[in-house]
């Protein structure tokens, strides 16, 4: 049953490999690597080669007659989206779900309808069915990424304090620490990206996605909202307890300091693990989590989780069998990966095995967790992108108005265009 | 007789043309004219298909607020460094024509920020902004220098200048020694027999008689300063905010970022006329200040 099922799905594939046949035999591209089908896997994460490189080893081995070509380039997501244009597209990518990039590729044909893959039925519903576009699914969620706050846990017992689980606690926390003569907090504020981390737990947390439908038909303002106002309000409270020159301060500069001890907290997202524990080897035994807490009631708290990797498979690839054995070989060996990554995984029943991530588990496990909110947005990347530098220009100038004008003159403008 | 030779001696000539105008056409005019043609649709990158839109791409440059905030950054920065690292690229060209101890070995120091790779540098003076800067200025009590230059809006623009004044200068050097030393011995002995000496000596000798090299140090230099991009990417990033957002950053961003290939090509064309208008303004005005001996 299940050959026959497989052998069904291929025949659109074969058809269409017949046809490119001529091509191919003109061009000679078989030519160096024997009978063996190559399949490009371009890949984004460079914290993540090593790790795909063990599990392409493991997966070439069953498959002697398939190669994985891992590409990893600097600045991955621009590239890709070049070779999109170009038509240069490689076999398998990394795709997030609900992101406008994903729509749009999805809409234009690009991507493989995974929809009725075995596979996606071993994934968390919660999460793939992001992937959901006209009722269809273009990707399959493999891990997920989570933010909250790290710390240092020397410096917390130092003035005994527990991890906070509501608002006020969190802010008495910054205020004990701060009058005690420690820096509170760590903020890589010269580089765009930490205002984001850091700004969108209070978005993420009041808003939901239906929120973001009306707000992007524009039916929602964002200088009329007392939740733009509140989370401002709350942004500007915390960020008084930052280091000295934190809008001077890179994101290597800020790992740097706040794994060598230099201050208590840190807003981050799990990708930044594997970077913290090379530059400090007690990393696991002085470094926790704690979600963020937005509200004093800790059930109305969330934590922002994406999928961190999601796979697409080109429509117009050339070995689409080859390509989804590797997607599902990945799902099946989803327990490894988790291990070796360190991230939650988006299979159902495979547990978190990072010490310093299960500080987040609590929410994962509850399902108290939110996407980025800015996937929602019109937009995307650029969008995200915008808002970025307009948070920078508000940690500078500390002014809610100008901040939510400029944001509401951001939304609006990516509005029109669509 | 003498015609029919003239007329195969053409022909010639235009079959040895052919390949490179062939070239020429493939390589540039093509391309141009198909940017063209995208600058009029509104292709976001990605989609098989587009829509052609006229001059709508245009006219939104015109009145967006990011463009013209780019535009004018852009503009001040390319002004001032190309006029500082003129000053400066001449100033040490003319140290290093004279007789010194040690010329070769300074010109060679000066010479090297022109081999170091953009990127190298952008480290390098990241780290000398968060780090040495502010050492010196809290122990000099200098309030505003003790915090990163590039995470401040006012004193981003000036650290970029600084380190473009500090590479850009290094080629500007030699071509100005170049021109220094084209400039006849006898020229400045009979200027002083009439009792002409210093700064009478510099602005009616010397500056007069290097004024093609002035042209082309101050036109290379505005255009590779109106196309800035690589030290913002190593440097700021366009931040904080868009303080530091140049025309070139804009166009990237809009075509890898926010999907608006059209626009973005747009954009780029836009730039591309306006530093060849500016181009020729200044070879229109340094030409009549060139004199010849």
């Amino acid at each position: 049953m299940k050959k026959s099922m497989y052998l069904l799905s291929c025949t659109p594939f074969l058809l269409l490999a017949a046809c490119g046949e001529n091509e191919e035999a003109a061009s000679g591209e078989n030519g160096g690597n024997g009978d063996k089908a190559v399949v490009e896997f371009f890949q984004v994460k460079p914290e993540g080669v090593d790790t795909f490189d063990t599990l392409i080893d493991q997966f070439e081995e069953e498959h002697p007659d398939i190669e994985i070509d891992q590409n990893t380039v600097p600045d991955g997501m621009t590239v890709l989206t070049t070779r999109f244009s170009t038509g240069d597209i490689p076999d398998i990518f990394i795709t997030y779900p609900v992101e406008e990039d994903y729509i749009l590729r999805a809409s234009n044909d690009y991507l493989l309808d995974m929809t009725d893959e075995e596979f996606i039925e071993q994934l968390n519903p919660e999460i793939q069915d992001r992937y959901l576009e006209d009722g269809r699914m273009y990707g399959a969620a493999l891990s997920l990424n989570a933010n909250g706050v790290l710390y240092h846990k020397p410096t917390f017992e130092e003035h005994g304090i527990d991890t906070p689980e509501t608002w006020d606690e969190f802010t008495a926390a910054f205020e004990t620490l701060d009058a005690a003569g420690e820096t509170p907090l760590i903020m890589g504020n010269q580089n765009v990206d930490q205002t984001s981390i850091f700004n969108l737990n209070f978005i993420a947390q009041q808003f939901d996605p239906d929120y973001w439908e009306r707000f992007n038909n524009g039916e929602e303002t964002v200088t009329e909202s007392g939740e733009w106002r509140e989370a401002s309000e709350k942004m500007l409270e915390i960020i008084q307890y930052a280091q000295n020159d934190h809008m001077g301060t890179d994101t290597d500069q800020a790992n740097q300091m706040f794994a060598n001890g230099d201050g208590a907290m840190y807003f981050m997202g799990a990708w930044v693990l594997p970077t913290l524990r090379g530059m400090n080897e007690n990393f696991d035994e002085e470094f926790g989590y704690f979600p963020f807490p937005q509200t004093n009631e800790p059930e109305e708290n969330v934590t922002i989780s994406g999928v961190d990797v999601g796979l697409s498979v080109a429509a117009d690839s050339e070995h689409p069998e080859e390509a989804l054995a590797f997607v599902e070989f990945l799902i099946d060996e989803a327990d490894q990966f988790a291990e070796m990554d360190g991230s939650f995984s988006a299979v159902e029943g495979v547990d978190v095995q990072d010490p310093v991530l299960e500080g987040l588990a609590p929410h994962v496990e509850n399902n108290q967790v939110a996407n980025w909110p800015n996937h929602y947005w019109e937009g995307g990347t650029a969008a995200e992108a915008d808002f970025r530098s307009h948070s920078q220009n508000f940690f500078i100038h500390e002014d809610i108005d100008q901040y939510l004008n400029d944001l509401e003159a951001m939304f609006e403008s990516y509005r029109k265009e669509n | 007789m003498q015609n029919s030779a003239y007329k195969s001696l053409r022909k010639g000539y235009l079959i040895l043309l052919l390949p490179g105008l062939l070239l020429l056409a493939l390589f540039y005019v093509y391309p141009v004219l198909s940017a063209l043609y995208m600058s009029m649709t509104n292709w976001d990158g990605v989609s098989r298909s587009h829509d052609f839109v006229g001059l709508v791409n245009y006219g939104a440059a015109l009145t967006d607020p990011r463009f013209l905030n780019a535009l004018s950054f852009t503009l001040q920065y390319a002004f001032v460094s190309t006029i500082l690292s003129n000053i400066v690229a001449l100033s040490i060209a003319l140290v290093l024509v004279k007789k010194i101890k040690f010329r070769n070995f300074f010109r060679a120091v000066f010479f090297f920020p022109a081999v170091l790779s953009m990127l190298i540098i952008g480290y390098i003076w990241q780290q000398i902004f968060y780090h040495v800067v502010p050492y010196f200025a809290e122990r000099l009590n200098i309030e505003a220098l003790q915090t990163n230059m590039l995470g401040n809006q006012d004193l981003a623009f000036w650290a970029l200048i600084i380190v473009t004044v500090w590479q850009a200068s290094a080629i500007l050097v030699v071509i100005y020694m170049a021109g220094l030393q084209t400039v006849p011995e006898d020229v400045y002995e009979s200027a002083a027999i009439d009792g002409a000496s210093g700064w009478k000596r510099f602005s009616r000798i010397t500056l007069p008689l290097i004024v093609p090299s002035i042209t082309i140090c101050v036109i290379l230099a505005m255009k590779q300063h109106l196309m800035v991009y690589d030290y913002i990417i190593a440097l700021t990033d366009g931040g904080p905010g868009f303080a530091t957002e140049s025309v070139t950053l804009l166009i990237y961003n809009l075509g890898f970022l926010n999907n608006q290939f059209g626009y973005g090509t747009a954009v780029a064309l836009m730039l591309f006329v306006f530093i060849i208008v500016i181009s020729i303004i200044q070879i229109n005005i340094l030409r009549k200040k060139e004199v010849q001996l």
